[in-house]
């Protein structure tokens, strides 16, 4: 009797989670569909018009791009420095390791609004005021730390005697790390890859003291939007987002299993 | 093949020897163990040998060439691991291929040698398999066929049988036996596990606090153990305190509690020596306790196991000393616990150590 209703009340509790979660998504993609231009629920008609304001505004569009490409190129530089450093640290015998590993991970930590300011403070201070640059140097910060702890975790799996049996074996370090480190800790570096780039493209914390009038990215140029208007078309560009993510999760699972990805191995 | 010598290693963690002082010659095509419990540094020495490990002290000799600072991949070595640390990630056939691929090796000896190692180990069917599809036993035959296909001057085994069930594991070693012989592979083995190490080696060094306390060939450690460590764990797990009476050069008279025994030693030892007298519990007779005489000890039995093919029988001495008697079942079936019984053996089956 206890065991059922345990079981009865755990399952509504996870879906009550459930809700928590998904319900605003629910009601923004189904706003997006408003005809009036007001972001009223439910709508009282129905219609396509916000997707097509959205689309055709610039600033959403622009900041789209800039996003994409800040995350993207921030994704790439972070990758190869993070698994180095996660591949340094797990190696190393050092007594500072975990001093080492903490500093590693700081950006996680510290708010990202500090992270902003202090960027701006300090690329100013070496004349670097180019917009584009800065947001690049933000986002390897923000992207680093997650790659650096996906690929430790994988790599707290290997067992350290494949290395040394590939050593007997006659591979020198190059080839111990491309043969065997690499392949073995691949689902650790693409699930901190992902989370980065998502994290990244998310951004407002950091990227908003990184931007100019020229160059923003979608997170602030919606934010920016929302302070003058409120019409159903920040609602619309949500849900192609939501979509897009959605798009992507999909093919992730299908094509890596994303449960083997976040598990590590 | 090669042979293999280790001279005065040394390996120290701050102030604790690992490995002490440790000097050991593998001769070519010889199948040697180290021999010990956990802690002992036989670890440690194969590591040392295999150059994954640098000794603080001493030199490694491969053919009499100084490879002390050379590292484990230009050493030639075939390593079988205590985890088999098989590359998950890779078929049978291509682990087997990573050592020859690694040494650059053309590809059709590579495709040559992959299939000759897995015939060797009869897994020639399983190549395209992965390590995670097979079962304990052929992933322990993966591992050896991937240590055996650089045809290395030495294979080193860290107890690669310590994770198997019984059964599986006299399997394993049954096959190895005949494998090193066949091919006439020189070998370093390491275990704790006695019966392994005398069925399996030409030679075996028993370790103990980082030294190695004897070495010799299986039979001469278990019939002739130098000290009293090597006795024990070789299974002569009785010692008796006693006493030296009378001793000339091949025997002595040695009393313990009210009788007096001889025993074999191989130097004088002085009158009034305080000595351990040491024997196998499968040597001792346990009989019930008939007329007193001077070759025998009186007790009471404690504790009375049984083993299938035999019983084990524990017996309270008077002195507060107890034995262990283990022997095949007819011949002292009445017995039970609490009864009176003499236990004897024969002069040969003890050894002397001095306290």
């Amino acid at each position: 009797m206890t065991d059922a209703l345990q079981a009865w009340s755990f399952k509504i509790l996870v879906w009550a989670l459930y809700v928590f979660l998904l319900a605003p998504l629910v009601c923004i993609i189904v706003v997006s569909f408003n005809y009036e231009p007001i972001q009223s629920f439910p709508p009282a008609s129905w219609s396509l018009r916000w997707y097509g304001e959205a689309l055709r505004n610039t600033g959403f569009t622009h900041g789209t791009l800039v996003s994409a490409m800040v995350a993207l190129c921030a994704t790439l530089a972070a990758t190869p420095l993070g698994v180095l450093a996660a591949i340094g640290l797990w190696s190393s015998r050092s007594r500072f390791k975990p001093a080492i590993e903490a500093l590693f991970l700081a950006p996680i930590v510290v708010p990202g609004l500090v992270t902003g300011i202090s960027l701006l403070v300090a690329l100013a201070a070496i004349e670097v005021r180019v917009a584009p640059v800065r947001l690049f140097v933000g986002h390897v910060l923000i992207v680093m730390p997650y790659v650096i702890r996906t690929t430790l975790a994988s790599l707290a799996q290997l067992d350290p005697a494949l290395k040394e049996a590939a050593e007997t074996l006659g591979a020198s370090n190059r080839q111990v790390l491309m043969k065997i480190i690499l392949p073995l800790i691949r689902p650790g570096i693409v699930a901190g890859m992902i989370f980065g780039f998502i994290l990244s493209f998310d951004d407002v914390n950091v990227s908003l003291f990184l931007v100019d009038a020229r160059t923003t990215t979608l997170p602030i140029a919606v934010m920016s939007y929302l302070q003058y208007s409120f019409d159903p078309s920040v609602a619309a560009i949500s849900s192609l987002l939501i979509a897009v993510t959605f798009i992507i999760t999909i093919a992730l699972e299908r094509s890596f299993g994303l449960k083997r990805l976040f598990a590590g191995n | 093949m090669a042979q293999v010598k280790l001279k005065n290693v040394v390996a120290r963690y701050d102030d604790f020897f690992a490995v002490d002082h440790v000097s050991l010659t593998i001769g070519a095509g010889q199948f040697v163990t180290l021999l010990g419990p956990s802690g002992c540094g036989k670890s440690t020495t194969l590591r040392i040998v295999a150059g994954l490990h640098q000794p603080d002290e001493g030199v490694v000799e491969f053919n009499g060439r100084d490879v002390t600072g050379v590292g484990p991949a230009q050493r030639n070595i075939g390593m079988v691991f205590q985890s088999l640390a098989l590359f998950p990630h890779m078929t049978v056939a291509q682990n087997v291929a990573f050592g020859p691929r690694m040494k650059k090796a053309p590809q059709a000896e590579i495709d040559r040698q992959v299939k000759r190692m897995l015939e060797i180990v009869r897994l020639d069917h399983l190549a395209d398999r992965f390590p995670v599809q097979m079962s304990g036993g052929q992933q322990q035959r993966v591992a050896l066929a991937r240590a055996l296909a650089i045809a290395p001057s030495i294979l080193i085994l860290d107890e690669p049988f310590g994770a198997l069930d019984r059964k599986l594991r006299e399997a394993m070693q049954v096959e190895l036996h005949a494998l090193t012989r066949q091919l006439g592979i020189t070998a370093l083995f390491v275990t704790h596990d006695q019966e392994e190490a005398l069925m399996l080696s030409d030679a075996i060094g028993v370790m103990n606090k980082g030294r190695i306390e004897q070495f010799g060939p299986p039979q001469e450690i278990y019939r002739a153990p130098k000290t009293r460590f090597v006795a024990d764990f070789m299974g002569m797990t009785n010692f008796l305190t006693g006493e030296v009476i009378d001793c000339d050069a091949s025997s002595a008279k040695v009393r313990v509690g009210g009788s007096v025994f001889a025993a074999p030693v191989s130097g004088v030892l002085g009158r009034g020596l305080g000595v351990k007298l040491a024997i196998r519990p499968e040597k001792i007779t346990v009989e019930d306790a008939g007329e007193a005489d001077a070759a025998s000890l009186e007790g009471s039995i404690r504790q009375i196991t049984y083993h299938g093919n035999a019983s084990r029988y524990v017996v309270d001495l008077p002195g507060g000393e107890a034995l262990v008697a283990l022997q095949s079942q007819s011949r002292a079936a009445e017995l039970a616990v609490g009864s009176r019984v003499r236990a004897r053996w024969k002069a040969e089956d003890i050894s002397v150590f001095q306290d």
